[in-house]
């Protein structure tokens, strides 16, 4: 074993009494699917210490939420563990019975689950459903006593006491995350594992229930499993990291050994697509203007405003909040760019692009493009708006209309925009376009969206910009939800069509990181203000409002030398 | 908990709708009749040789009920005030009996019958439906209650009439019709319950056979979605006991659709019963607006009408006021 | 020629759709179209003078001559019931027909549509569902002649909420979608959108609201002749049934009367709830 060149405290400590809490040995998971076996979990082996605080890092498919149902004996029906041994202190769980694993479940081993948005009984108080394992486990009524105790445990990740007599919907999702943090530590167990535990909140709250979880992991002295995608949070919190692909761990190692000298060609595949906000490679501006370009900018938002909801009325109470306040953005026209509108949910981001893309009516002030007015237009000049501004979107699974084969897509905008005239002409402009995200017609032609990957959807998308060759594409997270090998050829091409095809960027996005690569100005929002503007080093490295400065400070940085 | 207030106001006003609509439809009809419904009555009842003693002061109370004088307003206006009054003049083959007074001797039968025979098929079906996804049986679970879901398929009153074939006619076990046997007495007895329950049981059994198997379904699908759901992934993993996690997540959560088809179903439910009710001559309002179809006794088939939907509107508005204490994101969902 | 199939002929996507239904479906298509290949074929082989009152003797069991026996009335059942098919299935497809074109339209048109006329259907939707349709039936056909056309048409006016309330739910899912928004992205309109994107993705849905509103309006128009307030210038086989009921056909043993239509009622009933027990599936996947 390597021995970690300056490692922490916490981690010379584990490494001196070398207990093993949890000792996995060999495990093969298998699930039966409708088109034969997959073996979702390949020889396994794996020892977590008590105390430590352990990563397993994979992208989506990799088998780690697989692994963890197997170790909590969780997995579904379709689901068995095939061979090998899961060793919980000397208790061999893979064949315990139902009434000792019940016993042993949350007492000694708690989970703190993915998606903890829909993890609490929606109609029961959070309370309760702290109460109830304090009921199984220990037996004891739903008293005073147990309200207190209960109080205290809240109020030690954070939260205010009275939160018990919440119902779930009345929490926000880093509350609920929270709530699930006390839930996890109530009966004080050995070993928590946290599958995914803040993947589904906002940078800045992300930071504050990961310092609370490594705070009581501390406190208990617990060991805990943390699985994760992304590898700079995992840098940040774990001291030992595994690196899970396709179902075998191919590299297990202390967080330092993993960034700085990492030795399997996956682990260094990950490594390199994590996007730093250290350095960027500067671009070079291209001297030439657009023929087209000049004095007019090719997008102008003066001021624009939305509010949504309703008036009250006798019977409602009014809804009425406001989503953008008096933003203006300006996209110039001189030499195609990519402009960041970056900010948390709720922002308003989402709906300044849905405003450009005029799907949305701006409640106050006005977006330009070319100088015209886009609510405001003729019947030509929306015609070639539309033709000239396209977009790149979000979820790759929803981008196609299940009942249609996936080159519906292209046809529609073909035939729509009149772009080709009969079947061979519009066959060669959708193989051009396939060939520029490396996809051929035959793997793509003919096929439902459900019969593709993820990244071969998500590729089709840049494909239809292409084969548009608009002026101008808003990109609204693009790469929110997938991989990092994926996230990092969505970026390169988004590059390419910029400098090969000179189209403009709006950017919209919530991952800072990202932004800082490939952007020529970031604008933050923050309910529905903008807090911020500039160039990306000016962002990024100078932040002038408090607001950005403690978003920028909540990103991690997948170095564990740079303290978070 | 905080009181829905928008919720239950819309509630409130959907409830008011509806009758408002049932006394509506009861004040245009008469009037897109053609000719004198009444007169025609009484000249057919007369031709039959029946004397009628009362004809003209029947005709004068018929046509005061009807308003069918002053401007169209005003009998619109003096109508919508009787019927809020529950006030429907008298019947007309009965005369004078109030009509109300035929709907007050009806009304018990019919609400015992709904009750009981809500609440069994309610709580047999959602029960079974939720326990054969909980128990694993698969799909030789549904193999054994397919009889129940193809019965549920077949409207009430046809399943009520086999029903009368086999139990009543061919096996004898169960009487015809009726509530008590003739001329029994109304005193709480032992004797009596049973009396009435033997009674009631082929009607009840009719409305449960046909409908559990809709609740069955419903709570089937509901409860596969809850075992699917993360909050069932925790609650295994918190190492709770099968039946708490049966009970406070499955049945919990899965039943509130059931909850809210229960309203909407309603109607049907009702509209089934009355027919049940006329197939086993059970003194319900069923059996007395078929009597009155038959004898054309108009105020009390508007009577009968309007009581059934406002008994529907109010069972609605029970079930619809209960849901918010069953599931607190109501008010949320609302907005 | 490219060596990949870029499109499926038409044939194909039928087949593929037929493909697609299980037995439960087709068990339940059988069962129909059992009643309506009898009630068509059926018209060929009756004489219509064997209907009139008194034509043959009084509740004769069947024979050679009266294949299903004949009424109190002398009536032949066999042609009775013959007549009384297409009359039965009439309803419930006219009141569908109706019921199931306003209520998808209503149900597109409010869920991508957005405005006071949107809230005010949205309402009426609301309360119309909770109007009990055949209680308010009873009313109107207590004092109305009617016809079976009229009580179709009454019955899809209560009905079409039952058909544009899940449509506009699935609707409101689908417009959230990011291939609406490229639809738009390629220039469709608010129209295509509708009919091309939405449209083909609840077909399931429609289809089983439809099913189901047959088997609904069918269910009332029996009630309503149990009741005495059906139309009785035609047959149907809901009419035979209440004539057999109310002669006490089950208690004076004349089961050749009344077991026909119910088995013929019970078939429609069956079969029509296998078929969109299938196709709710279907929608569901």
């Amino acid at each position: 074993m390597r021995t970690p060149a300056n490692g922490t405290r916490n981690l010379l400590q584990s490494a001196d009494d070398r207990d093993t809490i949890l000792s996995l040995n060999d495990l093969h998971v298998e699930y039966a699917s409708a088109t034969g076996t997959i073996h979702a979990v390949r020889g396994v082996n794996l020892d977590i210490r008590r105390g430590e605080r352990f990563g397993i890092a994979g992208e989506s498919g990799s088998g780690k939420t697989t692994l963890v149902n197997a170790i909590l004996r969780l997995l579904p029906e379709t689901a068995q563990i095939s061979a090998g041994s899961i060793h919980f202190n000397d208790i061999d769980l893979s064949r315990l019975d139902n009434r000792s694993l019940n016993f042993l479940r949350w007492s000694r081993i708690a989970l703190i689950p993915q998606g903890s948005m829909s993890s609490l009984n929606p109609v029961m108080k959070v309370g309760h459903q702290i109460a109830e394992v304090i009921k199984t486990h220990e037996g004891k009524r739903y008293n005073k006593d147990v309200r207190d105790r209960i109080e205290r445990i809240l109020e030690s990740v954070g939260l205010d006491g009275r939160v018990l007599n919440l119902y779930p919907h009345e929490l926000s999702g880093g509350m609920k995350q929270r709530v699930c943090i006390a839930m996890a530590i109530t009966l004080e167990p050995e070993l928590i594992i946290a599958d995914e535990p803040t993947s589904s909140l906002d940078v800045v709250v992300q930071r504050q229930v990961a310092k609370t979880l490594i705070d009581v992991q501390e406190r208990l002295g617990a060991s805990i499993i943390l699985i994760g995608h992304d590898m700079a949070l995992l840098a940040q919190t774990a001291h030992r990291i595994a690196i899970m692909n396709e179902g075998e761990l191919v590299e297990i190692d202390n967080v330092r050994e993993i960034y700085h000298r990492p030795r399997h060609r996956y682990t260094q595949m990950l490594i390199n697509s994590l996007p730093s906000l250290e350095h960027r490679e500067e671009r070079d501006i291209p001297p030439v203007a657009r023929a087209d370009g000049g004095a007019t900018p090719l997008l102008d938002a003066q001021a624009v405003t939305k509010v949504f909801g309703y008036k009250g009325h006798l019977f409602a109470k009014s809804t009425e909040f406001t989503a953008l306040d008096e933003v203006s953005i300006e996209v110039t026209g001189d030499f195609p760019m990519v402009t960041t509108i970056a900010g948390e949910s709720g922002s308003g981001k989402s709906t300044f692009a849905n405003i450009v893309l005029g799907f949305a009516k701006p409640s106050g002030g006005a977006v330009y493009y070319r100088g015209k007015d886009i609510a405001r237009q003729s019947r030509s000049e929306f015609a070639q708006y539309r033709r000239e501004v396209q977009a790149i979107f979000q979820d790759p699974y929803e981008i196609f209309n299940p009942v249609y084969t996936v080159d519906s897509l292209f046809r529609v905008a073909v035939k729509k925009f009149k772009l080709a005239r009969g079947n061979d002409e519009t066959m060669a402009l959708i193989e051009e376009a396939l060939r520029v995200v490396n996809l051929s017609p035959e793997q793509v032609f003919g096929k439902y969206p459900d019969e593709l990957s993820g990244g071969q959807r998500q590729r089709l998308m840049v494909a239809r910009a292409y084969l548009l060759k608009p002026k101008l594409i808003v990109a609204d997270e693009p790469v929110s939800m997938v991989d990092a090998s994926l996230r990092l050829m969505i970026l390169d091409l988004m590059k390419s069509l910029r400098d090969e095809l000179g189209t403009s960027f709006v950017y919209i996005t919530h991952d800072l990181a990202t932004a800082y690569q490939i952007s020529d100005q970031i604008i933050i929002l923050n309910r529905g203000k903008i807090v911020e503007r500039g160039t990306p080093e000016e962002v990024i490295k100078n932040p002038q409002h408090p607001y950005s400065q403690s978003l920028i400070q909540a990103i991690p940085s997948p170095n564990p030398d740079i303290k978070w | 908990m905080r009181l829905p207030v928008s919720y239950i106001a819309k509630r409130f006003l959907s409830f008011v709708v509806v009758v408002w609509v049932a006394a509506s439809v009861n004040f245009i009809v008469p009037r897109m009749a053609p000719g004198d419904p009444i007169g025609a009555m009484v000249a057919r009842m007369e031709l039959q040789g029946e004397v009628i003693e009362d004809s003209a002061e029947l005709i004068a109370a018929y046509r005061e009920k009807f308003g069918l004088d002053g401007s169209l307003w005003d009998q619109y206006v003096s109508y919508l005030t009787s019927a809020v009054q529950f006030d429907f003049g008298h019947s007309l083959s009965y005369f004078p009996r109030p009509v109300s007074d035929i709907i007050l001797d009806a009304l018990p039968y019919t609400l015992g019958l709904l009750a009981v025979s809500i609440i069994i098929s309610f709580t047999v079906g959602t029960l079974l439906g939720a326990l054969i996804v909980w128990l694993k049986i698969g799909r030789s679970g549904i193999g054994l209650v397919a009889p129940l879901l193809l019965l549920g398929s077949i409207p009430q009153y046809l399943l009520a009439i086999i029903l009368l074939f086999v139990f009543s006619f061919a096996l004898r076990w169960f009487p015809s019709g009726g509530a008590h046997a003739l001329g029994a007495s109304h005193d709480f007895t032992l004797a009596n319950f049973i009396e009435v329950a033997r009674h009631g049981a082929l009607p009840i059994m009719s409305i449960v056979l046909a409908s559990a198997g809709g609740w069955l379904i419903g709570m089937r699908s509901m409860t596969i979605t809850v075992t699917r759901s993360d909050y069932l992934t925790l609650a295994k993993a918190k190492g709770l006991s099968q039946l708490r996690i049966f009970y406070h997540y499955v049945i919990r959560n899965a039943i509130l659709p059931q909850v809210t088809n229960l309203a909407i179903a309603m109607g049907s439910i009702v509209g089934g019963a009355i027919l049940v009710e006329v197939v086993f001559t059970y003194p319900g309002l069923g059996s007395h607006l078929l009597r009155a179809i038959n004898n054309q006794d108009f105020t009390v088939i508007q009577g009968m009408t309007y009581t059934l939907v406002l008994s529907v509107a109010s069972a609605v508005l029970i079930v619809d006021l209960l849901y918010p204490w069953l599931d607190p994101r109501i008010n949320y969902e609302d907005q | 020629m490219q060596a990949y199939s870029t499109t499926r002929s038409p044939a194909q996507k039928i087949v593929s759709i037929f493909k697609s239904f299980d037995l439960t479906f087709y068990i339940g298509l059988l069962l129909v179209l059992l009643l309506v290949v009898f009630g068509a074929l059926g018209q060929f082989f009756i004489d219509q003078r064997d209907i009139r009152l008194g034509a043959s003797s009084f509740s004769s069991p069947p024979s050679a001559e009266h294949l299903f026996g004949t009424d109190a009335l002398g009536r032949d059942l066999l042609t009775l019931l013959i007549l009384a098919t297409p009359t039965t299935l009439n309803i419930g497809v006219v009141t569908a027909v109706i019921a199931t074109s306003i209520g998808t339209f209503l149900g597109l048109v409010t869920g991508y549509f957005r405005g006071p006329l949107e809230t005010g259907i949205r309402t009426l939707i609301d309360i119309m569902i909770a109007i009990p349709a055949l209680l308010i039936l009873v009313s109107i056909a207590s004092f109305l002649p009617s016809s079976n056309t009229v009580i179709a048409v009454i019955l899809a006016i209560f009905a079409w909420p039952f058909t544009a309330r899940p449509v506009r739910a699935q609707v409101l899912s689908l417009r959230e979608r990011a291939f609406v928004k490229l639809s738009k992205l390629s220039k469709r309109s608010d129209f295509e959108i509708i009919f091309f994107d939405m449209l083909p993705n609840i077909t399931p849905f429609i289809a089983a609201g439809f099913v189901s509103t047959v088997s609904n309006a069918i269910l009332a128009a029996v009630g309503l002749q149990l009741l005495g307030i059906g139309p009785i210038d035609e047959p149907s086989i809901g009419l035979v049934l209440q004539e057999a009921f109310f002669a006490s056909a089950v208690f004076r043993e004349l089961w050749w009367w009344w077991i026909p239509p119910m088995i013929m009622l019970s078939m429609i009933f069956i079969g029509l709830f296998l078929i969109s027990l299938s196709l709710d599936r279907i929608a569901r996947h």
